[in-house]
């Protein structure tokens, strides 16, 4: 049995994810091969690659939508196992943003925003009604907060998803391409939205393609191809020198 | 005019059979619900054996002609196992849910997969338990979109029921014939059997859209 702290680290506390030789297969197809990735608290990541690289299935391993075949992943000094009392502890420190947001058409704003919060947190309704009017205002739609989802754009909605996750007040934020089913025009609210949070000093993992945003606050780029970590740079040089080839030739094909 | 009239007196004289006909078919709706929530279940179990036991009983259920089933439960189940006289109005509930239950689970499944993608996933990463994920998320969707569809297999229930008869059970439709053999009338006891049936599953159809335009209602723009 292997402890679940991560061993030889110094500031362990700092950790807020570690990723430890991790893979996964799809049948005979290796879509993780080796991963390793330490994220320490309030770091902003972004993870590039062209599609089909795995950074999406990578982050999915971190809330365990997917799972890992080998190697260990902790989250908050919680090892993700196939016990699903970790899986449900790991579930509630760790929020996330999908493409096509999965906002739960049947249930108006405010109950997509309070519905964890009272049956997981177990909170009051009156309680979660006041967390989710805090982090509505906070992504700046608290006015449609009776409406249904159907009824808001694509924007919106996806702002309504970044407060969802919000209030259940997570440790750590995974973005899984947040912009990319958006119209053009609503990326920029998205965007800002994310950049307010960064600001806030929340810890992000972003899946995105979004490379002025990994600019502006990534501490991080991380560069995947082929199912493994490429690259791990500051922006600045991933942008202006990027070491790896691949990441080059990435590159050249997103900036125009 | 005659033959109206004489069927609206005639309805009184039904109203028992309407009662039996309505307890059977009730109850059997209730119990194939039951049944189709189970066989979806037992389908979505990714157990093989267990998704191999539901996928032929939703087989062989849409492709046996209803008679035969209530024949083999009233006559042959209890020559099978020496039971002797078996209630024919259990037996008919019984056929109906048997049957009923894996058209209805065809229905939940069908309705189930037209769910938008990642609800599932959208549950799962606030946190929600596959119960809550039901509960909370899934069902609350899939009712409005098979609640159509579910009336109209509760229609089918109800006019499958008169088969029942054969198996001695007084439904609707053989107290008219009774009526009819007692008062020689052969359409007036008919038309108004027609009548009651026609406002059976029309009013089932009516609550339905009913419940359908309260559950959706808001949802969309």
């Amino acid at each position: 049995m292997t402890s679940s702290t991560p061993a030889g680290n110094k500031d362990i506390r700092e950790v807020a994810i570690s990723l430890d030789q991790v893979s996964k297969w799809y049948g005979s197809f290796q879509v993780l091969q080796n991963v390793n990735l330490n994220v320490r608290v309030g770091e902003r990541i972004v993870i590039a690659g062209p599609s089909g690289s795995g950074k999406s299935t990578m982050i999915r391993c971190i809330n365990w939508l997917e799972q890992h075949q080998s190697g260990r992943i902790v989250v908050d000094g919680i090892e993700l196992t196939s016990n699903y009392r970790n899986v449900d502890a790991v579930r509630k420190e760790v929020g996330m943003v999908f493409q096509h947001f999965n906002l739960f058409p049947h249930l108006t704003i405010l109950e997509n925003c309070t519905l964890a919060p009272i049956w997981v947190k177990k909170q009051s309704k009156k309680d979660a009604d006041a967390v989710a009017f805090e982090f509505l205002e906070k992504v700046r739609i608290a006015d449609q907060a009776h409406k249904f989802p159907g009824q808001l754009s694509g924007g919106q909605q996806q702002r309504v998803a970044i407060a969802r996750a919000l209030c259940m007040r997570p440790k750590v934020l995974l973005f899984d391409e947040p912009t990319s089913a958006l119209d053009p025009e609503m990326v920029r609210e998205v965007l800002d939205t994310m950049v307010r949070l960064a600001e806030d000093g929340m810890t992000m993992l972003c899946v995105t393609h979004e490379m002025g945003f990994a600019r502006q606050v990534a501490d991080r780029v991380i560069f995947m191809d082929r199912g493994e970590i490429l690259e791990e740079n500051v922006p600045d040089e991933f942008f202006s020198k990027p070491r790896h080839e691949r990441a080059r030739a990435f590159l050249s094909q997103i900036i125009h | 005019m005659k033959y109206l009239l004489g069927a609206v007196d005639t309805v009184p004289l039904l109203l028992d059979g309407l009662v039996t006909t309505l307890l059977i078919c009730g109850l059997a709706s209730i119990l194939a619900l039951v049944g189709a929530v189970c066989i979806v279940a037992a389908r979505r179990s990714g157990i093989g054996v267990v998704v191999w036991t539901a996928k032929v009983y939703v087989t062989l259920m849409r492709g046996l002609p209803i008679v035969i089933l209530v024949f083999l439960l009233y006559f042959g189940v209890p020559a099978l196992f020496d039971l002797g006289r078996v209630s024919a109005l259990w037996v008919g509930v019984l056929a109906l849910a048997m049957n009923g239950a894996a058209f209805q689970s065809e229905v939940l499944r069908g309705a189930i997969a037209r769910l938008p993608n990642g609800q599932t996933e959208g549950a799962y990463a606030l946190g929600l338990n596959k119960f809550q994920l039901w509960r909370l998320v899934l069902t609350p969707q899939v009712l409005p979109i098979a609640l159509p569809a579910l009336a109209g297999e509760i229609g089918f229930l109800i006019k499958a029921s008169p088969v029942l008869s054969l198996i001695t059970v007084v439904d609707l439709t053989r107290r008219a014939q009774q009526v009819t053999m007692q008062t020689f009338d052969p359409l007036g006891p008919l038309l108004a059997a027609c009548f009651l049936y026609f406002l059976l599953i029309g009013s089932i159809s009516w609550v339905s859209r009913y419940l359908e335009t309260r559950l959706t209602v808001g949802r969309t723009r």
